[in-house]
């Protein structure tokens, strides 16, 4: 009885009461806990409003610059152009062709830019990080441009905004270099569907022309994004398809001869206007005077086409909308049509930045209404309906121009929202890219792409190292750290692993939470245990100089989400981790790589 | 349930109910014995030599009068337990309370599931006031097993 009195009665353990939140907090937020692939695609989806705010921003804002300068409200640039005196219709698109030409000399980068078009739809991503003021100047030069009439589509400055916002919300939450990059694409996403309203195409876009990739890591947050943006946009202005076509009914097979025909004749007239428009901005770029007044006389030439047709100002829509209800007889077509062509290449060659995806659109459609309305005037065929070459036009055009054949079908189908036109459509897109390609090797993208700097970063991506996509500073615990506070380390994270080091802070193994799952209510080890006790030590590690396929060849025989990088230095100092996500990110983005694999 | 079947791995053998020594260096020599001639420990100089750098780094005291020197050593081939009781209690530090029983327990690296299992289930048995004083009073190492195993 001695013995017992010598026993000290167990005290009220403030452990105990700690330790048992753990095990109800623990398995809750683990199963809760969002894994890379969800927090990817929220911020995605986050791009996707936010992308889409400043998509509505900028539309109001054009309008309210439209309403300074031709003091009318309606929404429709062309309407309240055609509404104005010839003088003023001279005088407005040079006046905001002056004001676009000030804001980009504001940033003296662009000052040193000679060779200025812009084409604002082709994003290019670099590593992610996209100068917020940049972007900001180069809208605000569009939004004049744009509101003053010149010929050149809105939606660039909306995929500019939307990226920007890409690129930032990615920084603010400090994703790892390929997620950056991937939120940064989720934007022009997310741009081109509020722009069209088109979320499928909105995600293709992207994945055809800018990042070149199909793989579901990056579709599935681009698809995200579009859709997210696209309700957004529907809250505000509507979900209307922004084109409404009378419904064509279905197409006889012999009408897809037909078809097949105007596929061919856009694939060979598409590298024709490409070549116009750069004709155009050579020879605005052999001029030397100031941006100022090179982008002046650009407006200038758009306003004296203007003084008589005011049809080739702004983006096209309205010419588009009227080609698609039959509205205009095939000779004024004709000389819109060339009219418009010159309208966008004095915009875009006087260095005007914005989108050229709306003038493509009516330039397609125009060729298919002529196409379609010269083969109407023959007995044999006079049966069919110009529109619906129109429409295919449109696609067959678009999918020359851009090279991204996917992307157009689904656009046109999209836009329209006419399921009968799909066999056509895809058919004639096909025929024109195939034809386009054949003629020319170059996309209405490929050269901005390239100048702006795509392709270096795609050779970049070949010496890709381990050091290039990790994630610094990842969790650790020391080795001496009790069970308790090794739980509570769990609890506050989203880690399956926790990587413990020694005193000298060297790497010497992880703990899993699989191994301490059952016990993470135990008071009895809150104490008794350390970090040391469980480590696990035989855990794969890499190098920051390996490379991406020595990556691969870990994860393959570990399932956990992150291995542990360390220093080059052989001290067995923790330097990072690489996830999985990433590096399959990385090596989405790796043709070369791909194909060597396979 | 495999907890227990971990448990009953501890062999009368492994118990000593006497132990006399009056430091944690003194107590853990007495299982010299013990360790030499039970087969799951292949090197008991490396096993007592890494309980002791583990008990340097953090002390295995429960303050309960209980203690649970323990190595996770390649010196064990599989998990090894044995267990000592002295009446008059050893004090590990000055001011701690003094530990009665010690619990010896050798696991190789890679088992950490039934090194955690084993040594929570032998805490929260211990925690017990009844069965701290029961294990206190047996007279043979099969009582003092049975108790440890809740079957009295």
């Amino acid at each position: 009885m001695a013995v017992e009195a010598q026993i000290p009665p167990t005290p009220i353990d403030p452990e105990n009461a700690r330790m048992r939140r753990i095990r109800w907090l623990l398995p809750l937020m683990e199963w809760l806990r969002p894994r890379e692939l969800q927090i990817t695609l929220f911020l995605a989806g986050l791009v996707g409003f936010l992308g889409a705010l400043g998509a509505l921003g900028f539309r109001a804002a054009s309008k309210c610059v439209q309403w300074a300068m031709t003091r009318n409200w309606t929404s429709d640039l062309t309407e309240s152009f055609g509404q104005l005196p010839w003088w003023e219709r001279i005088i407005i698109p040079a006046a905001g062709g002056a004001i676009a030409g000030l804001v980009l000399m504001a940033t003296t980068r662009f000052l040193k830019q000679k060779n200025t078009t812009d084409y604002m739809e082709a994003v290019v991503i670099g590593d992610g990080v996209i100068s917020s003021r940049q972007s900001l100047l180069k809208s605000l030069s569009a939004l004049f441009s744009i509101s003053s009439g010149g010929s050149i589509g809105r939606e660039g400055p909306l995929v500019q905004i939307a990226v920007m916002v890409g690129s930032g919300v990615g920084r603010i939450a400090r994703v790892s270099r390929p997620r950056l990059r991937l939120l940064v694409a989720c934007g022009a996403s997310a741009g081109i569907a509020a722009a069209y309203n088109a979320p499928i195409s909105g995600a293709l876009f992207v994945a055809e022309i800018v990042l070149g990739t199909m793989s579901m890591e990056i579709f599935g947050p681009l698809i995200f994004s579009s859709v997210v943006a696209t309700l957004t946009t529907r809250q505000f202005i509507g979900g209307d398809s922004l084109y409404h076509v009378t419904h064509l009914g279905s197409t006889s097979p012999s009408q897809l001869i037909a078809f097949l025909l105007l596929g061919c004749v856009c694939g060979l007239l598409s590298p024709l206007y490409l070549r116009t428009l750069h004709s155009a901005e050579s020879l605005f770029s052999k001029w030397n005077a100031p941006l100022v007044i090179r982008m002046a006389a650009g407006g200038l030439i758009v306003g004296c086409i203007a003084a008589w047709y005011p049809e080739v100002c702004g983006n096209g829509y309205s010419s588009l909308t009227a080609v698609l209800h039959g509205d205009w007889l095939w000779k004024e077509l004709l000389i819109i049509l060339l009219l418009k062509v010159v309208a966008t290449s004095a915009t875009f060659g006087s260095g005007a930045v914005g989108g050229v995806f709306t003038p493509t659109l009516f330039v397609g459609s125009g060729i298919g209404y002529l196409f379609g309305s010269l083969l109407h005037a023959f007995p044999s065929t006079s049966g069919i309906q110009p529109i619906a070459f129109a429409l295919i036009g449109m696609g067959a055009f678009l999918a020359a121009s851009t090279r991204a054949p996917i992307m157009a079908i689904v656009m046109i189908f999209e836009i329209t929202l006419d399921y009968e036109m799909i066999l056509p459509l895809m058919l004639g897109c096909v025929v024109a890219y195939y034809m386009a390609r054949s003629l020319s090797a170059e996309g209405i993208y490929s050269e901005a792409l390239r100048r702006k700097g795509r392709w270096e970063f795609d050779s970049e991506l070949r010496r890709m190292r381990v050091g290039d996509i990790m994630k610094k500073n990842p969790p650790t615990v020391d080795s001496s750290t009790a069970f308790a506070e090794v739980c509570e380390k769990f609890a506050s994270l989203r880690h399956n692993y926790l990587y413990v080091l020694d005193s000298q802070q060297r790497f010497v193994g992880v703990i899993s939470l699989h191994d301490i799952k059952r016990y993470l209510n135990d008071p009895d080890l809150a104490k008794l245990i350390i970090a040391r006790d469980i480590t696990r030590e035989n855990f794969p590690t890499l190098l920051p100089d390996d490379q991406l396929t020595t990556v691969f060849e870990r994860f393959s025989r570990h399932e956990g989400e992150r291995i542990p990088v360390l220093s080059a230095t052989g001290s067995g100092k923790l330097e990072g981790s690489v996830s999985k996500a990433d590096a399959l990110l990385a090596f989405a983005e790796k043709p070369e790589m791909r194909s060597a694999e396979s | 349930m495999k907890v227990e079947e971990k448990e009953s791995l501890i062999k009368p053998s492994s118990v000593l109910l006497n132990l006399t020594g009056s430091s944690f260096g003194e107590c853990l020599n007495e299982f010299t014995s013990v360790v030499q001639t039970d087969k799951a420990v292949l090197k008991p100089e490396i096993l007592f030599r890494e309980v002791q750098e583990r008990e340097q780094s953090s002390s295995t005291n429960t303050g309960r009068g209980v203690a649970f020197p323990h190595a996770r050593t390649d010196a064990v081939k599989s998990l090894f337990v044995a267990v000592g009781r002295s009446m008059d209690g050893v004090k590990f530090e000055a001011a701690s309370a003094p530990v009665h029983l010690f619990f010896l327990i050798g696991t190789p690296p890679e088992e950490i599931g039934s090194y955690l299992s084993c040594m929570s289930r032998l805490a929260s048995r211990l925690r017990i006031p009844k069965v701290m004083e029961s294990l206190m009073e047996a007279q043979t190492p099969e009582a003092f097993l049975a108790i440890l195993q809740g079957e009295s």
